[in-house]
């Protein structure tokens, strides 16, 4: 009942395609390059990332502009525990994640019951300020300097291809929980927050639970992603692991694939890093000039996104459309 | 209770009581009130003296969601139902979390969504998004996800507003409809075809307090209600 | 005696502080678009002087009026191009569009103009005034006063002119506005336009006692935001005093913490008066 994008319906074509992409992602670290893989993981992880956003930004529609800020807690708190504590990855990854629900559960509370502006600056001032934080607890976390991880054993080549399952894992999982949310009472509880707080709330909706959840789950899964990145990369600094651009790319993935849809945040992560990545090889210099382009073009040209364009056929790419789309929200 | 905005107090001392089965009519000059009265009974805003009790439980300190759950259901002045959902799934929404709802499986709440689809004659539209609805459509909606909570009290704020007289006419024989069913309704008008039509009793509020409670034709005669509405001239020398 | 001067050189750099507020709150007021590339139309502002001064030789002070011309005609067309196609969105389009603008643009300064900062060093930098222990440089004094004769500017612009008004009917009710017959297509090109006009002249400001780069107006959107939660939307003296309170906080911090905690400090106020503020001042009105 609810969208869940263009999902294959029962065209046997459809089913195989799909059926022969499966096939291929599983099995791409076989024939590709380490380049390759490595890059893909990077998307999966992305894919996350963006499935995470649209929890909280696509289904309840609370704009989230610091979602980072989990993303960060899981990669320090991963790093923190394998480099200076010893501990071993899984538990330390569970940990990550965990205190990065811990966390949104205790700042969601009161950062929840703000609006629209508000509630998009108070994350973003909420990331930030764990940055700054982060970098200056020197003594702790090596600050500006950065942390090194231990290095996984294995050849260079096994590891990346461990870390591209894993990731591909967690990707899974993600749309997995997305899809389960969207057919449930949760699912139904945080469109209607969305659509009218209020009149979601004389419904009979325990919006701040809801809240709370949909930011919770949000995290839990940005911080996984973050503290696999750490193990991952070995190295994180609070600009990596807190950058603010993190978080608006994430957004911007959704936004440009369909907010609030099951497979609109993948194809979006898909599409814009596959631009990113051209942009990157042809113009080094010019290349994140070009990407804030990009991201201007997005939300003027493709409000809905790119699978409600997709949806609407041929009449959707057509500049007539585009061009409509300019003009909607206009003065 | 006394609710007081930004020195405005938009309701004062008002003390009434709605019985079960009825048919209230609230009606009142403009800013009189009763929209803020239909707020603090649904739980969105909260009065700053005196209690609210419904079924012998007092709602105060009761969020929006709780009240809703105990078996209070309403409709707002402009319809919002939710938008860029179906109709379907608008109504869906009120079965799943209303007072029934949390106990019901998605089955049973997708049966309720189809009987109140059925009473309020949506059916044809239930694939239909909101947002592509006329307002009296968009109204039934709203109040089908109202019922579809199974409600015992049903709020309504000014239903018939921007109807046309067919469209009055229908949305009071549903009202009778859902009376009869043994719903206790309180409705807020101001087209009186409706109230008289509809009321048993009706309560007139001006500048926050009862000026009048009785029956349609006492409380029409009523020289303060008269004056209330039209002013003092036309008082002097009637009922 | 440290936290004196302290003190006093957070009021002064509150000056500049006010003036960028008013610029950013009041396109937020107005348009309901928060500006994410406010602060760097700052930093633009910083360049047209640094540019200027470099180039022609032209005094920093002197250039104030210019990089508000230029920063203004910047905005206008910026507004007119860009904003005003999204103005109705929902507010996270508007949010992602000037976040993509303040990426192009800073990405396009540090490509033309690279990463090192400037300094601009009028002859009369380094004089000032000493009393009782107390060292305030005049470039700051002036600076201070600069920004005050702006703020004033603005204030008398709004509430006395006729575009003026136009403005705040427009920020009270749109419709209303419109049935009155006011363009409001214009008015939000003014608005904006005054909006960066203001940013560049604190920008321009900025340049005479700070270095000038590209990303120097990244710390500003935490900034900004707190003054206008602070001292309210649309009031000059809210922006003015909320502008010297967080000068005020910013240099007591480097006292008491240390330089790299000066930003944080807007951060955790603002996220520290987002939550304690009472719900009721918050949330969307109900009818």
């Amino acid at each position: 009942m609810l969208q869940a994008g263009r999902n294959g319906g029962n065209a046997a074509p459809l089913r195989l395609g799909a059926l022969f992409l499966g096939a291929a992602i599983l099995a791409l670290p076989w024939f590709a390059t380490g380049y390759l893989v490595h890059f893909a993981t990077l998307l999966f992880m992305f894919m996350v990332l963006a499935q995470s956003w649209n929890l909280i930004g696509g289904l309840a529609g609370y704009p989230s502009f610091g979602n980072v800020v989990f993303f960060g807690i899981g990669a320090y708190t991963t790093g923190l525990l394998m480099a200076r504590g010893g501990v071993s990855f899984a538990p330390s990854l569970l940990a990550g994640a965990l205190l990065g629900t811990a966390f949104a559960a205790g700042v969601g509370l009161p950062v929840l019951r703000l609006h629209g502006h508000y509630f998009a600056v108070a994350t973003y001032a909420t990331a930030e300020a764990m940055r700054e934080i982060v970098n200056n607890l020197t003594g702790l976390t090596g600050g500006g300097m950065g942390l090194n991880l231990p290095l996984m054993a294995g050849s260079e080549r096994a590891v990346g291809v461990y870390f591209y399952y894993l990731m591909l894992g967690v990707l899974v999982a993600a749309l997995a929980v997305n899809a389960g949310i969207l057919r449930t009472r949760l699912g139904y509880g945080l469109l209607a927050i969305r659509e009218d707080e209020d009149a979601a709330l004389v419904s009979g909706i325990d919006a701040t639970r809801y809240k709370v959840i949909a930011f919770g789950l949000s995290a839990f899964l940005a911080a996984l992603a973050g503290g696999i990145y750490a193990y991952w990369i070995t190295y994180i600094d609070p600009g990596n692991a807190f950058d603010v651009s993190i978080s608006v790319t994430m957004l911007v993935m959704v936004l440009l694939g369909g907010s609030g849809t099951l497979w609109g945040p993948p194809v979006g992560a898909l599409v814009l890093m596959g631009l990113t990545e051209f942009l990157w090889s042809r113009f080094l210099e010019v290349h994140a000039a070009l990407l804030g382009a990009v991201i201007i073009l997005v939300v003027l040209f493709l409000p809905d996104g790119l699978l409600a364009m997709i949806g609407q056929g041929r009449r959707g790419l057509s500049p007539a459309s585009l061009l409509q789309n300019l003009r909607r929200y206009s003065v | 209770m006394t609710k007081s905005f930004g020195g405005l107090a938009a309701l004062r001392e008002l003390t009434f009581e709605i019985r079960s089965g009825e048919i209230l009519g609230v009606i009142g000059p403009n800013g009189a009130g009763k929209t803020t009265l239909v707020n603090h009974i649904s739980g969105l805003m909260k009065p700053e003296a005196g209690d609210l009790r419904f079924r012998g439980q007092s709602l105060l300190g009761l969020g929006p969601h709780r009240i809703s759950r105990l078996g209070i259901a309403r409709t707002f002045q402009t319809a919002r139902p939710f938008t860029r959902l179906t109709v379907a799934e608008n109504v869906l929404i009120g079965a799943l979390f209303g007072r029934s709802g949390l106990t019901r499986s998605l089955e049973a709440a997708r049966a309720r969504l189809d009987e109140t689809l059925r009473l309020l004659g949506l059916e044809r539209l239930k694939s239909t998004r909101v947002l592509h609805l006329t307002m009296a459509d968009r109204k039934r909606v709203e109040l089908a996800r109202a019922l579809a909570m199974d409600p015992d009290l049903l709020l309504l704020d000014e239903v018939m507003a921007g109807l046309n007289p067919t469209e009055v006419g229908e949305a009071m024989e549903l009202v009778r409809a859902i009376n009869r069913g043994g719903m206790t309704i309180l409705v807020v008008e101001h087209v009186m075809k409706a109230i008289m039509g509809l009321s048993s009793r009706i309560v007139v509020l001006h500048h926050g307090e009862k000026i009048a409670d009785g029956r349609p034709e006492q409380v029409t005669r009523d020289p303060a209600v008269i004056q209330a509405y039209l002013g003092a001239r036309y008082a002097v020398g009637r009922g | 005696m440290l936290f004196l001067q302290a003190g006093i050189n957070g009021i002064l750099l509150g000056g500049i502080y006010t003036c960028v507020a008013l610029g950013f709150s009041l396109v937020w007021g107005v348009m309901n678009v928060i500006n994410i590339a406010h602060g760097t139309f700052v930093m633009l502002g910083a360049y047209v002087t640094y540019w200027a001064f470099s180039l022609l030789g032209l005094d920093p002070f002197l250039s104030v009026p210019l990089s508000m011309a230029v920063l203004f005609l910047i905005g206008y067309l910026t507004q007119w191009g860009l904003i005003n196609r999204l103005v109705r969105a929902p507010i996270f389009m508007t949010l992602v569009l000037t976040f993509g603008l303040d990426m192009l643009i800073v990405n396009l300064a540090l490509m033309a103009w690279k990463a090192n900062y400037r300094s601009v060093n009028p002859r009369y930098a380094s004089l000032s005034l000493s009393a009782g222990g107390l060292v305030v440089p005049y470039t700051r004094l002036a600076i201070f006063g600069v920004s005050l004769i702006i703020s004033l500017l603005f204030y008398l612009f709004m509430t006395r002119t006729r575009t003026g008004r136009a403005i705040q009917a427009t920020r009270m009710d749109l419709e209303a506005a419109r049935l009155v017959g006011v363009r409001i297509g214009r008015i939000y090109g003014l608005t904006f336009g005054i909006s960066t006009a203001m940013a560049g002249g604190a920008g321009a400001l900025l340049a005479i006692v700070a270095p000038v780069s590209p990303i120097m107006g990244g710390a500003y959107l935490g900034k900004v935001f707190l003054i206008c939660v602070l001292g309210g939307l649309g009031s000059t003296a809210g922006a003015l005093v909320g502008g010297m309170v967080l000068g005020m906080f910013e240099t007591g911090a480097a006292v008491v913490f240390g330089p790299g905690y000066q930003d944080a400090v807007s951060l955790v106020l603002l996220l520290l008066v987002l939550i304690l503020r009472p719900s009721g001042l918050l949330g969307r009105a109900y009818y």
